[in-house]
């Protein structure tokens, strides 16, 4: 793992828990410079909720998080202008059209040259066509384009990206993928959460599989195997079924308890 | 690493104005049509003149000028008692329209997202969202009705001192 002074995200002893709900164990990590770290679980493994602490749209209940040496829950609106978000599920507001959405994201961000950067991403994504279209009025692979580029319009340093690929068709995302690797290459780092395991194996520098708000293993996604012939899907059900069956045997121990 | 800064104060506040603006315009066009919404202050301004010069025969000032006061008007008593009739009324419709409305909204936008939600993922303050959408709010509501009722009130209180003056046979300032 990398120094403290190279680390851009850096959680120490984060956690979040809705009344007797734990959503996240308290964790640590820490992501560096030109790095590609992947967290990588089922649905309703607490995925969501860790991106969102990292990303200050959630006050976490414990611990801390400084992301490009800025504290996510105190200065939100800073970090907010110096990474890109790409949640899993919003969409862009519905009664703008894409140019009017990036010129608004991109005027809060302070961008320099911003027409001719707005071109560029709509010229990228395909969506000159419909850039009179209102975005209630695209598809959802196309609101997905839409999000992306008002993530990628900054060129921040640092991007979170949740399930980013969800809706885009093959050519598109394979065009995002060699994308974001450049990024990467060229110094940029990326936080990425996804069930997707093949996005780990093509693109991920190191991960994290995580349960029910528990990291299970963190490492490369090589030292994550236990031998040459495991698969990464191997690994994830070793992982992730084990704690599966571990918390319906918790559960039925609670309920008997109970009863 | 240089970090940027992000837009704050009356840059942020004009920016999300601005948006917001053309967001409320295109969701009431997405309810009703572009001549309906445009025809709503033009209602609003003619129903407005019409009280304004019908409410002097409603409390027995235009019906003193053309004499039989008691046969021809209203007395304020009366008037007064027969209001609370379209009032209740006025209160029950707006009433049931804010509860049923509000259901009936919620499904047709349930699946839309605004600009009021952009501080999640943006650079942006809830406070200076939250009062550019006030801000937008009221822009909307003095354009669309305060104006017209203000506009229809003015043209009205005008056309009675018209025909005064006419009827007088002198010019009035």
């Amino acid at each position: 793992m990398a120094d403290a002074e190279d680390s851009l995200v850096v959680a120490k002893d984060l956690g979040k828990r809705y009344g007797d709900f734990i959503a996240l164990h308290p964790l640590n990590v820490k992501v560096s410079s030109g790095e590609f770290f992947g967290v990588f679980g089922p649905n309703g493994a607490g995925k969501s909720t860790f991106i969102k602490l990292l990303t200050g749209q959630l006050r976490p209940s414990i611990g801390a998080v400084e992301v490009l040496g800025i504290n996510a829950s105190k200065q939100p609106q800073k970090l907010k202008a110096n990474i890109g978000i790409v949640p899993e599920s919003e969409s862009p507001p519905s009664y703008l059209t894409p140019s009017e959405f990036l010129q608004f994201v991109g005027k809060l961000r302070g961008v320099e040259d911003l027409d001719s950067k707005v071109e560029h991403w709509m010229d990228w994504f395909g969506l000159q066509e419909k850039r009179d279209t209102m975005c209630k009025d695209l598809s959802k692979g196309q609101r997905q384009k839409v999000m992306l580029a008002s993530a990628f319009i900054h060129e921040p340093k640092l991007l979170f990206l949740d399930e980013p690929f969800a809706n885009l068709d093959p050519i598109y995302q394979r065009k995002c993928r060699q994308w974001l690797l450049d990024m990467v290459a060229n110094g940029g780092t990326i936080f990425l959460c996804s069930h997707v395991l093949e996005m780990a194996e093509r693109m991920c520098n190191r991960m994290a599989i995580i349960n029910h708000g528990k990291v299970l293993a963190a490492g490369t996604v090589k030292g994550l195997k236990e031998n040459e012939e495991e698969t990464l899907e191997d690994v994830f059900i070793r992982l992730v079924g084990h704690s599966i069956e571990e918390a319906e045997r918790l559960s039925d121990e609670g309920v008997s308890e109970e009863e | 690493m240089k970090l940027n800064t992000p837009l704050v104060g009356w840059g942020a506040f004009s920016a999300t104005f601005r948006a917001m603006f053309i967001e409320e315009f295109r969701e009431n066009l997405d309810f009703a049509k572009k001549r309906r919404i445009l025809l709503f202050p033009l209602l609003v301004a003619l129903v407005t003149m019409v009280a304004t010069i019908g409410l002097q025969f409603l409390v027995g000032e235009g019906a003193a000028q053309v004499g039989d006061t008691e046969s021809n008007a209203f007395t304020w008593e009366e008037m007064r008692f027969a209001l609370h009739l379209p009032l209740l009324f006025f209160s029950l419709g707006m009433g049931s329209f804010a509860f049923l409305g509000r259901e009936k909204v919620l499904a047709r936008t349930g699946t839309k997202n605004y600009l009021l939600a952009s501080p999640a993922l943006q650079p942006l303050t809830n406070p200076t969202a939250h009062f550019a959408y006030y801000v937008k709010d009221l822009t909307y509501y003095v354009m669309l009705i305060l104006t017209p009722v203000i506009s229809g009130m003015a043209i009205g209180i005008l056309l009675v001192n018209l025909v005064a003056c006419q009827e007088h046979g002198s010019l009035c300032l």
